[in-house]
């Protein structure tokens, strides 16, 4: 579904990803995890094209992701960035139908897709015609989802979906979003720093260092079969077994 | 996008409603002093005795602005005094004598008439106690009290022929020496604040507030004979109405002309009905005087000062915002339009008025008045600074992740602009648009320097005739027109920037 061939990044004067070459299959969960600065961030925006690469190129469905194609393929895309990324100045309902709204659907539609992804992530209708202001960090992130979804994409990115909350609330909306990742049965693509929510969530998990893959798979094969020191060490740091190594925290 | 054209539209439509009657016809300049105000009005009066219709635009701030105004052909015919013309218009020319100054004027298309026969030179006035306390009666006494405090009108300070020139004839050693608005100089002598100033010789105010003419015993000051100084196409245009404003060639002396300057300072009485007096009298003619009320003075230096505000402002918001909108899409560029507007609004109001007054005159096409589109273009100029700075700065400073979030979910340039952008910067819009729309109701009172009404008018007439009430006729309606103003643009930001942004 999603093919990055051996791409380079430089921001600034930092090289920020390194030949990374990665494929992705449609209808799973994909993770990119690692510590901050390992570049995870600047891969999913390269994939939905905010950012361009230096070298290499993304495919999409067979084709590249270029500036002439990049607005129709946006629209094929649901992206949740980092805080949620909701505008102020728009009630509820004004942001999450801004797309449908440029793109000219019917009203009626969009308000039945509204009220489905509300029942679908729980937010109540009284919530709707408020400002981003007037509700929780949980609801803001619930909001931010609906509006991913409103032109039904063939793939969800998201961004730290959950950084900003407290455990509690975290904790809740976690299983929420799994159980709804499931029954939407989409190509799902999650950048977190947590190496445990990445297990709760992934089919895969992309461990990423210094503009690299570190090790691609499940948890179980970077426990047992880490592929270099530093994915023990990182396996290690949250808390779980890893093989020939004791865990700091244990 | 659809209101925001209607918005922008009915603006543009509301600079074009007729607020100001159209001049037309004979046009009579004065400048902002007692004495010229009465001769443009004795000028006026005869001109239109002759069944022309004629307007008198008076008090045009300097010698040089009125000129030019003659010169563009926003008046026809002004009364100036010879040494002023000889000195200080033809400075660059620099004619011998009177004779050659006026054929520099012939070929400079202006034409000047014979004296009317009065001198009003230049003098230095002192408050005769202070003058008697010190022992001053001439000029070159002044050299033995250095440290006296001299205010001058500012024409006077900086004009070769006068202070410069004076100075150092005399050799006078006075650092103390501001440049003041000469109705306000004459207060500070009566309130001892300065001790010596430049008068008129036949200026009331020196009768009135007991004032001594120093003796000029080195005759530094040059013969200033009042003459008439017009277009060289009026004769063809108003032949009759100019016959009949020569009559006045002649025959008004020195007394005579303090016995009318005294009656419009001491007596209050108002500029035309003092000509209209003098013409009954010396010429049994009877003009008709056009006398307005308060109320409806008012009303027209309202629509004069709308009229200013709304043609400089509602462009300057037009253009102010799409700079804006430049300076944050291309942030080299934009370096540059606001350090250009910075340093506009670092330019003296008066100087960019004489600044621009001639280029305005040179590219002016038909009957336009040029001292008109001059305050415009000034007041829109000064206008743009705060609407392109708050512009700019409101959309640059959205945070960085609603223009991310924009350009993932899809939404185009033009739309994000329209949709997201724009109302998150419209507070600060607003505001750059609210300061811009205040100090143009502020500034807009300078237009009356040019000839452009307003309510600057009354309060230049007010402090040339000591007349407070008449100061507060367009000090206050300003005032209240700021104060309406601001109200104006906080219910405006309450109706158009969102909710969700309080």
């Amino acid at each position: 579904m999603i093919n990055v061939r051996n791409i380079s990044k430089t921001l600034g004067t930092s090289l920020v990803l390194d030949g990374i070459s990665l494929a992705l299959s449609p209808g799973r969960t994909n993770v990119l995890i690692g510590p901050s600065g390992c570049g995870k961030t600047t891969l999913l925006k390269l994939m939905v094209g905010l950012l361009w690469p230096d070298k290499g190129s993304i495919e999409f469905d067979g084709q590249p992701i270029e500036p002439e194609n990049v607005y129709r393929m946006r629209q094929r895309f649901g992206y949740v960035i980092q805080n949620g990324g909701l505008f102020p100045h728009l009630t509820v309902r004004q942001n999450v139908s801004l797309m449908p709204e440029f793109l000219n659907h019917r009203p009626p539609q969009t308000t039945d897709r509204i009220n489905e992804l509300a029942q679908l992530t729980h937010l109540s209708q009284d919530l709707l015609d408020r400002y981003p202001s007037q509700i929780s960090g949980g609801q803001r992130q619930r909001v931010s989802l609906v509006r991913a979804l409103m032109l039904d994409p063939e793939v969800l990115f998201l961004d730290e979906p959950l950084g900003a909350l407290d455990p509690l609330v975290r904790h809740d909306l976690q299983h929420e979003l799994r159980e709804i990742f499931r029954s939407l049965n989409k190509s799902v693509i999650l950048v977190t720093h947590d190496l445990r929510e990445a297990s709760f969530f992934a089919d895969q998990i992309v461990l990423m260092k210094d503009g690299r893959i570190a090790q691609q798979g499940q948890l179980t094969d970077f426990a047992r079969n880490p592929a270099s020191p530093f994915v023990s060490k990182f396996v290690g740091a949250h808390g779980f077994e890893v093989a020939g190594v004791q865990s700091e925290l244990k | 996008m659809g209101r925001w054209l209607l918005l922008m539209l009915l603006l543009i439509a509301a600079m074009f409603i007729p607020l100001r009657a159209k001049q037309t016809g004979l046009k009579v300049g004065s400048k902002a002093f007692t004495e010229s105000v009465i001769l443009g009005e004795l000028l006026t009066q005869l001109a239109r005795s002759s069944g022309q219709r004629t307007e008198h635009i008076d008090q045009i701030g300097g010698t040089s602005q009125l000129f030019q105004s003659l010169q563009v052909g926003d008046i026809d015919i002004y009364p100036d005094y010879t040494g002023t013309v000889q000195l200080e218009l033809l400075a660059n020319e620099q004619p011998e004598n009177w004779q050659e100054a006026r054929n520099v004027l012939k070929t400079q298309n202006v034409l000047v008439s014979q004296p009317i026969g009065f001198n009003n030179g230049y003098a230095l006035g002192m408050k005769r106690d202070r003058a008697k306390e010190l022992g001053i009666s001439r000029v070159s006494d002044l050299s033995r009290h250095p440290d006296l405090k001299l205010g001058f009108s500012n024409e006077f300070v900086t004009r070769e022929d006068c202070w410069p020139g004076l100075r150092t004839r005399y050799g006078l050693p006075h650092n103390d020496v501001r440049g003041m608005e000469h109705g306000l100089a004459y207060r500070q002598l009566a309130s001892a604040d300065i001790d010596a100033m430049d008068v008129y010789t036949t200026d009331a105010k020196i009768a009135l507030l007991d004032i001594v003419l120093l003796e000029d015993d080195l005759s530094y000051f040059p013969a200033y004979e009042s003459v008439l100084l017009y277009r060289s196409d009026l004769p063809n245009r108003f032949p009759k109405a100019l016959e009949k404003m020569r009559q006045l060639v002649g025959t008004i002396n020195e007394s005579t002309m303090i016995g009318l300057n005294l009656r419009a300072d001491v007596d209050k009485t108002t500029e035309s009905v003092i000509a209209a007096e003098y013409l009954k009298q010396a010429f049994q003619i009877d003009a008709v005087v056009q006398r307005e009320s308060r109320m409806s003075r008012c009303w027209k230096y309202t629509l004069e000062h709308v009229d200013l505000v709304r043609k400089s402002l509602i462009p300057a918001i037009v253009v102010g915002v799409l700079l804006g909108l430049l300076a944050d899409q291309r942030r080299k560029l934009g370096q540059v339009v606001l350090a250009v507007t910075g340093v506009i609004q670092t330019i003296p109001a008066l100087a960019l008025l004489v600044l621009l007054l001639p280029i305005i005159g040179m590219l002016k096409v038909g009957n336009t008045n040029a001292g008109l589109i001059t305050a415009y273009v000034a007041l829109f100029l000064y206008s743009l600074l705060p609407i392109v700075r708050n512009t700019f700065t409101g959309l640059s400073g959205i945070d960085r992740n609603y223009l991310e979030s924009a350009e993932a979910l899809g939404l185009p340039n033009r739309v994000s602009l329209q949709k997201i952008r724009f109302p998150l910067a419209m507070r600060s819009i607003i505001a750059g648009i609210k300061t811009a729309a205040i100090q143009n109701i502020g500034f807009a009172t300078l237009g009356a320097l040019i000839g452009a009404g307003g309510y600057g008018e009354p309060v230049l007439t007010g402090i040339r005739r000591f007349d407070t009430s008449e100061i507060l006729l367009g000090a206050i309606p300003a005032a209240l027109m700021a104060l309406m103003c601001q109200a104006f643009f906080e219910i405006l930001e309450r109706r158009i920037v969102s909710k969700g942004l309080r």
